[in-house]
């Protein structure tokens, strides 16, 4: 089997909760508890979970905007707390990120064209002429006009936004992409429209996507495997199909229930 | 006999000179006991509708037109009274109507509830407005709520901040506000979009049970053809200001019309849950 | 742009910066007499055709004094806010963006200096006349080598000034850009740049900066006027720009003596200071208000 490109070896974080008068450490919140999960070359994978259960925070721990407590993260076999400089630059180019909220994630300042060449300059992947076609290859990956080259954030639309979140994460052909809700803050056809979006690249590309949702629906459609969290934990983890026909923990099968908005068979608190 | 007669609303909006009709002239009826859903894409205009009802939509920018006629519907007896319109009532008949006979629950529970008061208080000041009930009544029939819609201890959390709540409860707090001056039309707008998808079932069947149990007729916005189908009777469907189709749920979803329901339709089939035996399609 | 012409004080406040800016520039041609020209037997005379705001202790001109005083006034004013708003910010930006002890440390600075009341320390500072100081490490060979040169070319005096009064105005600064990064270090848009890759300095420079800048221009506006109300102030305990050169402030200070018999030589760099800061304030009021609907706006 190949080597996974991102793989969490028994990851756990804790935040510190402070209070009283004096403001000192009471305790601690632990968001992720021990976790492992691998995403391999080329496949879907999904992530579900409800609010708080710690997957945003497992986002960020992968991706490197969080260090782990315990346990380390591995991009490619490296360990990604270690990496420093071009070794660094590497991991960052491999792996990439789709963040929720389209209009936070894109500076308010900067037009299209300067957000997609962003990670051309730092990466040092194209300059001059050749940067301009390669930002105009990426508008046209998600099929958003070359004229929207000019525009600032304020000016496009929320799925619009979206694709240019995914234009820039694609800038580095990375193997494996990272998303976070990416359609949660979208309509329900615009984000359908990114998810056919998201599974072409996955199919074509042969790029591996770990898909991070509270939408059972969304992620049961895209992927081919789901894993469930709950409260910092991965409860369980198997194919699309298995996991949506024969769920293992009871949880699990409330929160297809849920999905399925299955009003009579959901047990009241 | 229909309690709600909306005829030819329409909505625009002038800001500096540029004019935007949100909603175009769209008409429709709501029956006594009856679930409407409006649904459409976020601009088709919806949210601007339901607001318009009561008047609630800030009079520059907003101008409001056409006719919504309500009729009174005595709380105990059932019987139709006289019909009043509402887009041309006084200022002071519609601060009578609105939370008393018409009662909204948004999308975000947080911005609905003030996080100053306690619930008790925010309760108790919705009852005494709209109602006869005054002091250790008034109290009462708070806690009887509370109860209803599912908060347990209800008397000892009377002196809880919203913000002591999950959203959940947040929005539990909300619809008890609602229904607690017994309403004859409860105007919902997106009121599960912000939750979690196992606490948007336990809302959705709650206030499911409620509508049943007290007759009441709603008015319920969603993105979400899932939602629509599980709860509504009828359902409409907006797009850009226009009304596009409107008829019997299983009608319009099973045998839609309009290119925009199928739109619609068509996004709910993508990312449906393929189960086997239950698929939801 | 509309919408800021649209608020009429700004737009006044403006005409009347752009009209300052005019005098200053053209002063020697708009100055009916040479500011330095002493003509004692034309002392103290009350605004007349030839000598149209009157004359002062020495009998010169004071419209044309007022007129080269703008030039000081003004000088003194971008220079200083220019220097605390480079100190402020750079302050500012590194302990909003790396935290921990450094912004601990930086901010306790900033403390410190705040508690201190101002014109005690502006007059502690130029009570030890740090210009002359630099000029005495002439004896170190590049610094005084340097220092001289450099007090060659610009009467020292005046560059000290500038250099105190921004150096006692940068930790305002300091405080906002710090608040402004703290806030916006969490947005996503940083988020993102720092997963795509970029260097702490990418970070600060292109994304958190231009983003916190805004209400730092708002307070650099207001700062001038501070700046020019501040060298007043000094002027008038005699500690600021010193005579002959001519500056508002100094001129106040001299009419002094005289206010009984000569008030031309109190009103007339009074009302300049008054409008002047005035403009500048409503200036940046606008600008704010500007700012503020651009972002409320925004789609």
């Amino acid at each position: 089997m190949a080597e996974p490109i991102v793989e969490a070896k028994a990851v756990s974080k804790s935040f510190p909760q402070y209070g009283g008068v004096l403001r000192r450490q009471i305790g601690t919140i632990q968001a992720v508890q021990r976790l492992s999960c691998t995403l391999a070359p080329g496949e879907a994978v999904g992530l579900v979970g409800e609010s708080g259960c710690g997957k945003t925070t497992l986002a960020k721990l992968l991706i490197g905007l969080l260090t782990p407590t315990e346990g380390e993260v591995l991009i490619q076999g490296q360990p990604l707390g270690r990496l420093r400089g071009a070794s660094l630059r590497a991991a960052r180019r491999t792996v990439q990120f789709v963040f929720q909220d389209p209009m936070g994630s894109l500076n308010p300042r900067m037009t299209v064209e300067e957000t997609l060449s962003e990670p051309l300059t730092i990466h040092r992947l194209a300059q001059g002429r050749a940067r301009r076609a390669r930002v105009e290859e990426l508008l046209a990956s998600v099929q958003l006009p070359p004229a929207y080259r000019r525009r600032l954030p304020c000016e496009l639309s929320g799925g619009e936004r979206q694709r240019v979140g995914i234009a820039r994460a694609l800038a580095t052909g990375p193997q494996a992409l990272i998303c976070d809700e990416p359609i949660a803050s979208l309509d329900v056809s615009v984000g359908a429209q990114i998810l056919e979006l998201l599974r072409s690249f996955s199919r074509k590309r042969r790029m591996a996507l770990l898909f991070i949702s509270h939408d059972l629906r969304a992620v049961g459609a895209l992927c081919e495997r789901i894993a469930v969290m709950r409260q910092g934990r991965l409860l369980e983890m198997a194919p699309t199909q298995t996991l949506l026909n024969h769920p293992q923990d009871p949880y699990t099968e409330l929160l297809i229930r849920s999905a399925e908005l299955d009003l009579d068979a959901v047990s009241e608190g | 006999m229909p309690l709600l007669t909306v005829e030819d609303l329409t909505v625009t909006y002038r800001h500096h000179g540029t004019s935007v009709r949100a909603v175009d002239g769209i008409s429709f009826t709501i029956g006594s006991g009856e679930i409407l859903a409006l649904v459409g894409e976020s601009g088709s205009g919806k949210s601007s509708a339901a607001l318009a009802l009561a008047k609630l939509l800030p009079s520059p920018p907003a101008e409001v037109s056409g006719q919504v006629m309500m009729e009174r519907v005595h709380p105990h007896t059932n019987i139709f009274g006289v019909g009043v319109n509402l887009l041309s009532a006084s200022e002071e008949a519609l601060r009578a109507i609105r939370g008393g006979k018409i009662a909204y629950v948004f999308q975000d529970p947080a911005t609905s509830l003030n996080p100053v008061l306690t619930i008790g208080e925010q309760l108790r000041e919705a009852i005494e407005l709209h109602t006869g009930a005054r002091g250790e009544e008034a109290t009462r029939v708070v806690v009887e709520w509370l109860q209803r819609v599912g908060i347990t201890s209800a008397k000892e959390r009377l002196s809880a901040y919203p913000h002591e709540f999950s959203v959940g409860m947040q929005q539990r707090v909300c619809l008890a506000m609602a229904m607690a001056t017994q309403p004859s039309l409860l105007i919902a707008d997106e009121p599960t979009t912000a939750l979690d998808v196992t606490i948007q079932v336990q809302i959705l069947r709650l206030m499911r049970d409620l509508q049943r149990a007290f007759r009441l007729s709603v008015l319920l916005i969603s993105h979400d053809l899932t939602v629509v189908e599980r709860i509504a009777h009828r359902v409409a469907v907006m797009s850009q200001g226009k009304l596009v189709e409107i008829g019997p749920v299983a009608q319009v979803l099973g045998h839609p019309v309009h290119p925009c329901t199928k739109a619609l339709l068509a996004c709910r089939s993508a990312v449906a849950l393929r189960r086997a035996g239950r698929a939801d399609g | 742009m509309m919408n800021l012409l649209r608020n009429r004080l700004a737009v006044m406040g403006g005409v009347i910066l752009v009209v300052l800016a005019v005098v200053a520039i053209f002063a020697p041609a708009l100055s009916p007499h040479d500011p330095l020209q002493i003509n004692l037997p034309d002392a103290l005379l009350p605004p007349s055709a030839a000598y149209p705001l009157g004359t002062d202790l020495l009998g010169r001109d004071v419209l044309s004094r007022l007129i080269y005083g703008t030039r000081i006034s003004l000088l003194i004013g971008f220079i200083a806010v220019g220097i605390a708003v480079i100190v402020g910010t750079a302050v500012g930006a590194l302990a909003g963006f790396y935290g921990g002890w450094v912004d601990a440390v930086l901010m306790r600075f900033v403390d410190t200096l705040l508690s201190i009341p101002t014109i005690f320390l502006l007059l502690a500072v130029i009570a030890m006349d740090p210009a002359q100081r630099l000029l005495e490490l002439g004896g170190l060979p590049l610094i005084g080598g340097l220092a001289k040169g450099f007090f060659q070319a610009v009467d020292p005096q005046i560059v000290m000034l500038m250099a105190v009064i921004g150096l006692m105005s940068w930790m305002g600064v300091a405080r906002l850009v710090r608040a402004e990064i703290l806030s916006l270090k969490e947005r996503e848009f940083v988020l993102a740049a720092r997963v795509l890759g970029a260097s702490s300095l990418r970070v600060i420079t292109k994304h958190l900066l231009p983003n916190a800048m805004a209400p730092v221009l708002v307070s650099a506006t207001l700062g001038v006027g501070g700046a020019i109300l501040t060298e007043s102030v000094l002027s008038y305990l005699g500690l600021g720009v010193q005579p002959p050169t001519p500056s508002w402030g100094n001129i106040l200070n001299e009419g002094r003596v005289a206010l009984g018999v000569a008030w031309w030589l109190t009103l007339s760099p009074g009302l300049c200071i008054l409008f002047t800061v005035l403009a500048f304030n409503l200036v940046g009021e606008g600008i704010r208000e500007w700012i503020g609907r651009r972002s409320a706006g925004a789609k």
